[in-house]
């Protein structure tokens, strides 16, 4: 998995590319969390447009994410869903307990 | 039993992408169309985690064993290991819409699959995941 983080004055996008599954769920754990340890406040955006699969401890990995941004002010955004992703979260009845938008640069506006 | 397709793995996560590969094309193959596929693929990766993290306990050397075929009028996926007993059957579900961090792997599977069987015998488990195949434009069903 390629994972790239971004900053943006008081926001941050973690891009990533490849399959988030069980091998590589760590390192979008580490990157993730990485950022949000960084900051108080502001934005994270986590860009899943290069991404096609997402695994149950993928989920995970995201729900522990929202809760350690939500534990501060920071404000947790998942961008440019596919559609096996978005199954994962739909099925696992995620999709609406996370803020999704259609792409990086919508989630970085709104 | 129809076509088949068996591959063997160690207990690594790092295979996991080539065991949906070979899944995959296995259901291409055996003519299972899209959803099917889909729906299996997940429930499958979803299987094999659950051997490495909890059968295995994290071993990242010991064997799986995975075969795909036809089963009358299903697609049965078979997982194969020597590890610790993980029978999924009498696992607890979980409510999916808690945000608690982990053990939604038997939620998607249960989700996904029509049956699934779970087998401990000679040290071994053996979970069966099977997947009912669309039928054919105008075929009759004879059940």
């Amino acid at each position: 998995m390629r994972v790239d983080t971004l900053h943006f004055g008081d926001a941050a996008v973690v891009r990533l590319e490849g399959d988030a599954d069980m091998a590589t769920s760590p390192e979008l754990r580490q990157a993730v969390l990485d950022v949000l340890r960084e900051r108080a406040a502001g934005t994270v955006v986590v860009n899943l447009s290069g991404v096609e699969y997402i695994d149950s401890s993928a989920v995970a990995t995201l729900i522990e994410c929202l809760r350690h941004a939500a534990s501060g002010k920071v404000r947790f955004r998942l961008a440019g869903l596919n559609e096996g992703p978005r199954k994962v979260l739909s099925l696992t009845r995620l999709i609406d307990v996370f803020e999704v938008h259609a792409s990086e640069e919508e989630a970085l506006r709104a | 039993m129809d076509a088949a397709v068996e591959v063997r793995i160690a207990s690594d996560p790092r295979w996991l992408r080539f065991v949906r590969l070979v899944i995959e094309e296995s259901c291409r193959a055996l003519s299972a169309g899209e959803e099917v596929a889909d729906a299996v693929v997940v429930a499958v990766n979803e299987a094999v985690s659950n051997v490495m993290r909890h059968a295995y306990g994290g071993d990242t050397t010991q064997p799986i064993r995975i075969q795909c075929r036809r089963y009358g009028d299903m697609l049965e996926v078979v997982i194969c290991d020597h590890g610790k007993e993980a029978d999924l059957v009498s696992q607890p579900i979980q409510p999916p819409d808690e945000l608690r961090s982990g053990g939604r792997g038997l939620f998607l599977i249960r989700s996904l699959v029509d049956e699934y069987e779970f087998v401990r015998a000679d040290g071994r488990n053996r979970l069966h995941l099977r997947k009912r195949l669309p039928q054919p434009l105008g075929a009759r069903r004879e059940r």
